[in-house]
């Protein structure tokens, strides 16, 4: 009987030596101090890991961050294809690289999807960016002929892929190559591939190198930090938003709170043999 | 059980009841931090400055206009912003023309314009043009027009290149785009972009500081697709 008591009271040896039990000057409770210290010790290994990673990081950002930009860039080779779909924004180098790709006869046309106004181009200062690109290519020896304009008053990347999956729909068995800056591929990628559907086999991401900041700097750079972190900011956005993440991230919510709440209808088992865990 | 669920769901209302409540005071606090507006008084320049894709600040040609009518400024002052490839192959007029076509449309007479030739888009860019060129016109008090959201960055660069006196001869005054400003960005997709970006541009500043890359001298057009073929070409 006191043998049963004294199991009943104290943690086994065992326990004590895996740091499962209490002081034996504590008064009884019903988590024990044991739990506390290894709670305790589970924590500052914890934060000792995350120091040693941020410091890990710290040292190593240079090349941490030269990957995360390089990441980004998921550009083909360019091959030959029926027509070079030119994404609008970074007039400086993405039609001057289409136009060097029309030189070598890497594509018989080039692509352009008609952009929505800016404020700037309501108000006569600036063309429209589309223009813009497409007067470059005629300065750079694209003939006129060769540049179709893509209806759709695109302001996102996502209507841009939309244009050309209407197109595609009209000109079956065409390839394209989606020429853009360096460091929007990815994103690019993304949105061509959903936007495309059965198309997207037919479709070559190449990317323009973009020379306005050195992507091996980028984080020092004031072109280059927003435009590379505001790239993955965009990415995230775009997942959210056009991937349906909303959706999952509902589902796995509820899923969550059915797992926790089908546990707690579960007794829970007390290592310290506080309760009788035989009904598990 | 059912008590800690309740408890849970009446913080959770509430708290989704101040964010409903507070979201235009905090939000728009957050975008202040990004906007220096200095007061204008008499000054003689009004200086407005050249980026990549266009000037800086949403009708900054109206407003400079507006200053110069009001004879708050008696002359406009266009900082560069380096090599132009769209303006080198004809595309584009060059930010010097533009701006002077734009400001003679408004009633600035030519006379009144000088351009000072800047050697690359950035902030810190610009305010070192501006600077050697207070330094060869001293005295001068100038406005200096920009987007309002870049203006803390505007004015945090020129803290960093100017020495302290020539950089108060300098005032920075924020021009609202015409979509959204800083109590509202959140309602537009624009004003958005442009809070993400600047405040991006706040945080380089504050990282890199002094060690901040200079900024690369840009290919011409015949370079860039030269090494555009040889990349591809490999």
């Amino acid at each position: 009987m006191a043998k049963e008591s004294s199991k009943a009271q104290w943690p086994s040896p065992a326990a004590l030596a895996e740091g499962k039990g209490r002081s034996i000057d504590s008064a009884p409770s019903r988590k024990g101090d044991g739990g506390e210290s290894r709670r305790w010790r589970r924590w500052l290994v914890g934060v000792a890991l995350v120091v040693a990673l941020a410091a890990g990081a710290w040292v190593e950002r240079a090349t941490l961050l030269r990957g995360a930009a390089r990441w980004l860039d998921v550009g083909e080779a360019p091959q030959a294809a029926d027509y070079i779909m030119l994404l609008n924004g970074d007039e400086s180098t993405r039609p001057f690289a289409a136009a060097a790709l029309m030189k070598e006869h890497r594509a018989r046309d080039v692509l352009i999807a008609e952009v929505r106004a800016t404020p700037q181009v309501i108000d006569g200062v600036q063309p429209p960016t589309h223009e813009i690109n497409r007067e470059v290519l005629i300065q750079r020896g694209v003939p006129e002929g060769k540049i179709r304009i893509l209806p759709g008053q695109a302001a996102t990347t996502y209507d841009e892929a939309k244009a050309l999956s209407d197109f595609l729909d009209k000109h079956p068995g065409v390839r394209v190559m989606v020429l853009t800056s360096d460091y929007h591929t990815r994103r690019s990628r993304w949105v061509f591939d959903r936007a495309l559907g059965d198309h997207a086999g037919r479709m070559a991401m190449v990317s323009a190198t973009t020379d306005e900041f050195d992507m091996d700097r980028w984080w020092l750079d004031e072109h280059g930090m927003p435009t590379v972190a505001a790239e993955y900011f965009k990415l995230a956005f775009y997942t959210a938003y056009y991937g349906h993440l909303g959706h999952w991230a509902v589902a796995m919510a509820g899923l969550a709170v059915a797992i926790r709440w089908a546990r707690r209808r579960v007794p829970k088992c007390d290592p310290a043999g506080y309760r009788d865990c035989s009904s598990r | 059980m059912k008590g800690k669920w309740k408890r849970r769901a009446v913080v959770a209302a509430i708290l989704v009841a101040a964010a409903a409540v507070l979201h235009p005071l905090v939000l728009g606090g957050l975008a202040r931090v990004l906007v220096v507006n200095e007061p204008v008084g008499e000054s003689q320049w009004i200086c407005i400055i050249g980026r990549t894709h266009g000037p800086d600040g949403d009708r900054c040609y109206d407003a400079a206009a507006k200053l110069f009518r009001e004879e708050r400024g008696r002359r406009v002052l266009l900082v560069g912003c380096g090599r132009e490839r769209l303006a080198e192959i004809g595309v584009l007029p060059s930010f010097d023309a533009l701006g002077r076509k734009q400001l003679r449309l408004r009633g600035v007479p030519d006379g009144a314009i000088i351009t000072a030739a800047g050697n690359g888009d950035r902030y810190r860019s610009v305010a070192e043009t501006l600077g050697a060129w207070l330094g060869d016109h001293h005295g001068a008090q100038v406005v200096l027009l920009c987007a309002e959201f870049r203006s803390a960055v505007m004015r945090a660069a020129i803290d960093a290149a100017m020495e302290p006196s020539r950089a108060r001869q300098v005032r920075v005054r924020a021009l609202a785009d015409r979509r959204f400003s800083s109590e509202d960005w959140w309602r537009h997709r624009a004003g958005f972009r442009e809070f993400g970006i600047a405040w991006l541009m706040r945080l380089q500043q504050g990282w890199a500081g002094s060690g901040a890359v200079e900024e690369q001298p840009r290919m011409n057009a015949d370079e860039y697709e030269r090494a555009f073929a040889g990349k591809v070409g490999r």
